[in-house]
């Protein structure tokens, strides 16, 4: 696949994003010394992605300084403790959780887990330092006419059972309150106040570790994954009226 | 060969794990000493990106409105930071992650792994730290009185 020269393939953003790099030349703002990493991506082209360095000011304000980066510019830039540990961003798909809620929910009652690929590095997972930003495609609330509170007044004045229960519930994710509403009310109301839902990112949890669920025929984790920090699990499928009582009981 | 564990798995939204499969994990609050979930609030727009993609985190974090996040974070920090400089402690501005990274290598060095740790492993290492010149060192860059 080849790019313009700025801009980076697919591949190559996968690779670049996973790692921390020290500045050795200026560029854009960037001096020398600066550490950083990729921070951002924009899709310029059909197979043609855009990249950002950011690295945080020297003035310990927390905030970052930005520079797009093209390939030539990579040049300019050193690899550095390949091995830290790392963040990373799931994306949750509405197929399975309609409403970022759901998640939560779950979360709280289960922890969280998600399917990576067999090849990813679970050493770079560093149990209760690296964290996994949650996204979904419905993340985010655009109000196009008028405001929330005028939002749930509306609601407030819905003679439907189940729009009562709902606007009874405690949500911490405000916008999935709308998401939850049973479709016709749902459509009725998104028109009515022109709301509309993006992707976006609506909280993180703390990993503690990666798992391989082994096969009924294994016995142990296989070499290469135990090599890059998979532990072993054999797991008992349960009921989630299981999970609930369990839940409960530990509560109580 | 290593240890393979023995565990009971309800379903999740996306169903149960399947045999043979890879999985990130966040099973209960690393230690006991992490919440299970921390929202960002307001949500952030991000670029979709589908699977399991390594990201800045801080640099997310910076996104937000009022940094919400950053500010739950914030005051866990701080409650640590209290607990070994005195009740007028806060977290130096910016440092957040580097005193969270501190303060998980001082409980680590002093009897708290990151993996078995309970309780009293936790009570034990914040004392011993308490009385460590090394492990106030390492935090004290972190905070200011």
């Amino acid at each position: 696949m080849k790019t313009n020269g700025k801009l980076f393939t697919l591949r190559e953003v996968e690779d670049l994003m996973a790692r921390r790099y020290e500045v050795t030349r200026r560029f854009g703002s960037m001096s020398v010394g600066d550490v950083g990493s990729i921070v951002d991506v924009r899709q310029q082209a059909v197979d043609g992605y855009l990249l950002i360095f950011g690295a945080p000011k020297r003035d310990n304000s927390g905030a970052y300084k930005l520079a797009p980066i093209t390939p030539r510019e990579m040049l300019f830039l050193r690899l550095v403790e390949v091995q830290e540990p790392v963040d990373v961003l799931v994306t949750c798909g509405e197929e399975f959780w309609a409403s970022p809620q759901i998640l939560i929910d779950e979360i709280k009652r289960m922890g969280f887990s998600h399917r990576i690929p067999n090849n990813f590095d679970a050493r770079r997972i560093r149990r209760g330092i690296s964290r996994a930003f949650l996204g979904h495609n419905r993340a985010v609330m655009q109000i196009g006419k008028g405001n929330y509170d005028a939002v749930l007044a509306y609601l407030a004045g819905v003679a439907e059972r189940e729009v009562q229960e709902i606007l009874q519930r405690e949500y911490i994710h405000e916008p999935s309150r709308i998401l939850d509403l049973p479709p016709a009310s749902r459509n009725k109301i998104c028109k009515r106040f022109r709301i509309t839902f993006e992707y976006g990112i609506f909280g993180y949890v703390y990993l503690t570790g990666c798992t391989y669920y082994v096969k009924p025929n294994e016995e142990s984790v296989p070499e290469e994954l135990a090599a890059r920090g998979y532990r072993g699990v054999r797991a008992t499928h349960i009921q989630e009226q299981a999970v609930r009582e369990h839940n409960e009981k530990e509560d109580a | 060969m290593s240890e393979v564990v023995e565990r009971e798995v309800g379903p999740r939204g996306c169903g149960y794990p399947v045999e043979g499969g890879c999985y990130l994990e966040s099973i209960g609050g690393a230690g006991g000493m992490l919440p299970w979930f921390v929202p960002i609030e307001p949500p952030i727009p991000w670029h979709f990106f589908r699977g399991v993609t390594i990201v800045d985190g801080a640099y997310i974090l910076g996104q937000t409105e009022g940094k919400d996040a950053d500010y739950e974070r914030l005051k866990l920090m701080e409650e640590f930071a209290q607990i070994f400089f005195g009740e007028h402690a806060k977290i130096v501005q910016g440092h957040t992650e580097q005193f969270a990274r501190e303060l998980n290598f001082v409980l680590d060095e002093n009897g708290h792994p990151e993996e078995g740790g309970n309780e009293k492993t936790f009570a034990n290492a914040v004392s011993r730290a308490r009385e460590s010149k090394n492990s106030l060192r390492r935090l004290a860059p972190h905070v200011r009185v």
